[in-house]
């Protein structure tokens, strides 16, 4: 009964000391936490749990001398605990303690990241105490001890790393994270801003400095930066704490961003998520901003950023790379058009609207050639002038889109690149066995239009005709004003020459070199009203020689050659039907066309409807590489 | 949490005043501070007594207070008419931190009386004299003092 009494006496004086103390249900029992927070953070490393060595537990084990150990150690990362998963101590008192029993203690971590032999270890101590305190109540030395030995985590660490194995690692990171909360949250802090001293629990740590204010102030100041746009000022409030970290870590980017808070950071301090994304929308135009190569929606109520879809590169340069690749590869006249178009597809990151990054059209497919964006001054005035020119005097190839201007003929094209048969005029595509059908179909728009604009496209005969089909009306006038300008000059040559379509540097006056190489050609025998071009190659061989570098200057040149006599189209414009009904609103400007000429034309669309019309011209192969003049 | 915040610094300024630097409300109003600072020992305004005025704006301390020298003042670092605008690093609105205090600035402004920075002036001419003339500037300084800071 006494017993009984020193046992209760012996545990409510524990309670007392440790009021956190938990009293078991069968009688003299009890079990207490004992928290597990050192001195010294301790160095703490998790061997990968396969190779869990013996943990190394300097005053018990024998492990010290083991050479292996450290070199684990050596790669695998380590972490600073400052607080560690508390020891829980279940003690009973039992019958005859004290004098003749002693205590019988049980000791356990959850997780277990102290080992079975550092527990026994622990335990075993209690008997020792037991026995040194000869038989007498001994429970508070034991506890004491154990208290102890906690604040140099039971001698782990000591020299060397704590080793604990893998599967214990979150556990034990997410206990010190929490406990360091918990005693931040107890600490008082005096806040740089309002001046006020606050809990921890209404204040905030940078994450960055460790620097601390009061939420209230950190909300109160971040929002206003936030609303007002200052973004740079979204960073530590203290002063000169951006500078020293910013000198500290001098080979970072360079950018002032990375002193700036973290999305994740003002969402813990909290600011409300509209405000946080504020602040990344804020960001992320400033970034764009920054980038030169950004390109944005044309739509003028969106105007979003938009990033190529097939950028190659994931920087931001790719645009203007890929942007000047395609215009070289255009000036030289390669295939490569094909692929360049991938380049120019962009989509708008906010509409989604796809459109073209040069001429901020809606996505018009690869195939188009499409005029660059305006407004921007990438261009030099020469480029501009040169698009400006391919615009008005070429057309498209439907397949390839590869531009061809006219320098004479039909309008029965044929690409230089691809092979394509279309119509000058509309771009449309001609089937390859009966190109000539597109104008002879009646209610279409090209219909009796085969000789239109046969003189050639360009400067040097007014304004182009457009080549779409919905211009056709308009598109007349024009042609009406090139016939009574110099169309004349140039007339009836052979069709089917087709000219690289250059983006820039396009020669004019390659229309009047064209009927120079065609000069020395000396017609078939048998094939009389080639004769006809007779006088005309005389004609253009008068023309004053401004073929070259001069090129500008040829569209001038050329007038005079509309005053020399033009044989074919003096007289007897009576009896051709076909010829007379496609010029048939040209009639005004008095052009004539002798007989015999209109014997060659109505010749030659024969041939050309035999699709023979090329012979006519086959000697000028190889002349110029640039004429293409084949059908093939 | 303005007022709140200026009324602790006046207070903590006026109860232990740092050497040579005095302060008073402006018509009781905390946004508004007459500053009275000595000119320090050693440099050419010793001696000279300059009155200067700090105005605390409705945000402070989100945004940085505004300083002048009532009283004129010869300086490299300081306009050389009635306004008196400075040009002090901690009052630059991308330095100013919602932690700076005033204490900070009014001692930053004894330091610039002490050792101007003519790298960083608003008053070019005096600048070059303090740099290549340095008698000449301090004379100068002198004279302005006897003439405006008695």
């Amino acid at each position: 009964m006494e017993e009984d009494n020193v046992r209760s006496v012996e545990l409510e004086c524990l309670a007392a000391i440790y009021p956190e103390i938990v009293l078991g249900a069968e009688p003299f029992t009890a079990s207490l936490e004992i928290p597990v927070h050192p001195t010294k953070p301790v160095k703490v490393v998790f061997p990968a749990s396969a190779e869990v060595a013996p943990l190394p537990t300097p005053p018990y084990s024998e492990t010290d001398n083991e050479p292996g150990q450290a070199t684990i150690a050596a790669h695998v990362e380590s972490h600073n605990l400052m607080y560690l998963p508390s020891l829980h101590l279940h003690l009973t008192l039992p019958e005859g303690y004290p004098a003749e029993v002693p205590p019988i203690f049980r000791l356990s971590t959850t997780p277990q990241w102290l080992s079975q032999d550092q527990l026994d270890n622990l335990q075993a101590k209690g008997a020792t105490i037991w026995e040194d305190n000869e038989h007498l109540e001994m429970v508070y030395d034991y506890v004491d001890s154990l208290q102890q030995a906690a604040e140099n985590a039971f001698g782990c660490g000591e020299g060397k790393d704590f080793q604990i194995p893998q599967e214990h690692k979150i556990s034990l990171l997410d206990y010190d994270i929490k406990a360091v909360q918990a005693a931040f949250e107890k600490e008082t802090f005096d806040c740089g801003v309002c001046l006020d001293p606050k809990k921890g629990t209404v204040c905030h740590k940078m994450t960055g400095c460790g620097h601390v204010f009061c939420v209230e102030c950190l909300q109160d100041f971040y929002n206003n930066a936030i609303k007002e746009g200052d973004l740079v000022s979204v960073r530590c409030l203290s002063p000169k704490c951006a500078k020293e970290r910013e000198a500290q870590s001098p080979s970072k980017t360079g950018r002032k961003s990375k002193t700036q808070l973290s999305p994740s950071e003002l969402l813990q301090i909290p600011l409300q998520h509209e405000v946080i994304t504020r602040y990344v929308t804020l960001k992320h135009k400033a970034d764009l901003e920054s980038d030169k190569s950004t390109i944005y929606c044309p739509r003028k109520w969106c105007q979003g950023a938009a990033r190529s879809k097939k950028h190659r590169k994931p920087e931001g340069f790719e645009v203007v790379e890929s942007e000047n690749e395609s215009d070289t590869e255009e000036t030289n006249g390669k295939v490569a058009k094909f692929k360049a178009g991938e380049d120019l597809l962009s989509v708008c990151e906010d509409c989604s609207f796809a459109f073209c990054s040069r001429c901020y059209q809606g996505w018009h497919g690869e195939f188009k050639s499409c005029g660059p964006r305006r407004s921007d001054g990438e261009l030099t005035e020469e480029e501009k002038a040169s698009l400006e020119y391919l615009k008005l005097h070429t057309t498209p190839c439907p397949t390839c889109a590869a531009p061809a201007q006219k320098t004479h003929g039909c309008n029965h094209m044929i690409c230089f690149k691809c092979n394509s048969h279309f119509c000058y005029l509309c771009s449309s595509w001609l089937q390859p066995q009966n190109p000539y059908l597109h104008y002879n179909e009646e209610n279409k728009p090209c219909f009796q239009r085969l000789w239109e604009l046969e003189g050639g496209d360009g400067d040097d005969v007014g304004i182009g005709f457009f080549g779409v089909g919905e211009h056709v009306e308009e598109d007349d006038e024009n042609e009406f004003i090139e016939e009574d300008d110099v169309g004349n000059d140039l007339a009836n040559q052979p069709h089917h020459a087709v000219v690289q379509g250059d983006v820039f540097g396009l020669a004019p006056a390659e229309v009047v070199e064209q009927a120079r190489l065609l000069a020395p050609r000396e017609p078939a025998a048998n094939r009389a009203p080639i004769e006809r071009e007779g006088p005309l190659v005389l004609r253009i061989n008068q023309l004053p020689r401004v073929a070259g570098p001069a090129a500008l200057v040829a569209p001038a040149q050329a007038n005079p050659g509309a005053a020399v006599p033009h044989p074919g189209r003096q007289n007897a414009r009576a009896g051709q039907e076909a010829r007379h009904r496609v010029r048939a609103n040209n009639e005004a400007e008095g052009a004539v066309l002798d007989e015999a000429n209109q014997a060659w034309v109505r010749m030659f669309v024969q041939m050309a409807l035999n699709d023979e019309e090329d012979q006519l011209d086959s000697d000028d192969e190889g002349d110029n590489a640039i004429f293409d003049i084949h059908v093939r | 949490m303005a007022a709140k915040r200026i009324t602790r610094e006046y207070a903590e300024i006026s109860e232990s005043p740092p050497s040579g630097i005095n302060v008073s409300l402006d018509n009781d109003n905390v946004h508004k501070w007459n500053v009275v600072m000595a000119g320090p020992e050693g440099s050419p305004y010793a001696g000279g007594t300059f009155h200067l005025s700090l105005t605390l704006p409705p945000e402070y301390p989100f945004k940085a207070p505004v300083l002048s020298f009532k009283t004129r003042i010869y300086h490299p670092n300081v306009t050389n008419d009635e306004k008196g605008s400075m040009c002090i690093g901690i009052l630059k609105s991308e330095s100013w931190k919602p932690s700076s205090k005033i204490l900070a600035v009014l001692l930053a402004v004894q330091d610039l009386l002490r050792e101007p920075v003519p790298d960083d002036a608003l008053e070019a001419q005096i600048a070059d004299k303090f740099k290549n003339d340095r008698p000449g500037f301090e004379r100068d300084a002198k004279d302005a003092v006897k003439r405006w800071a008695k």
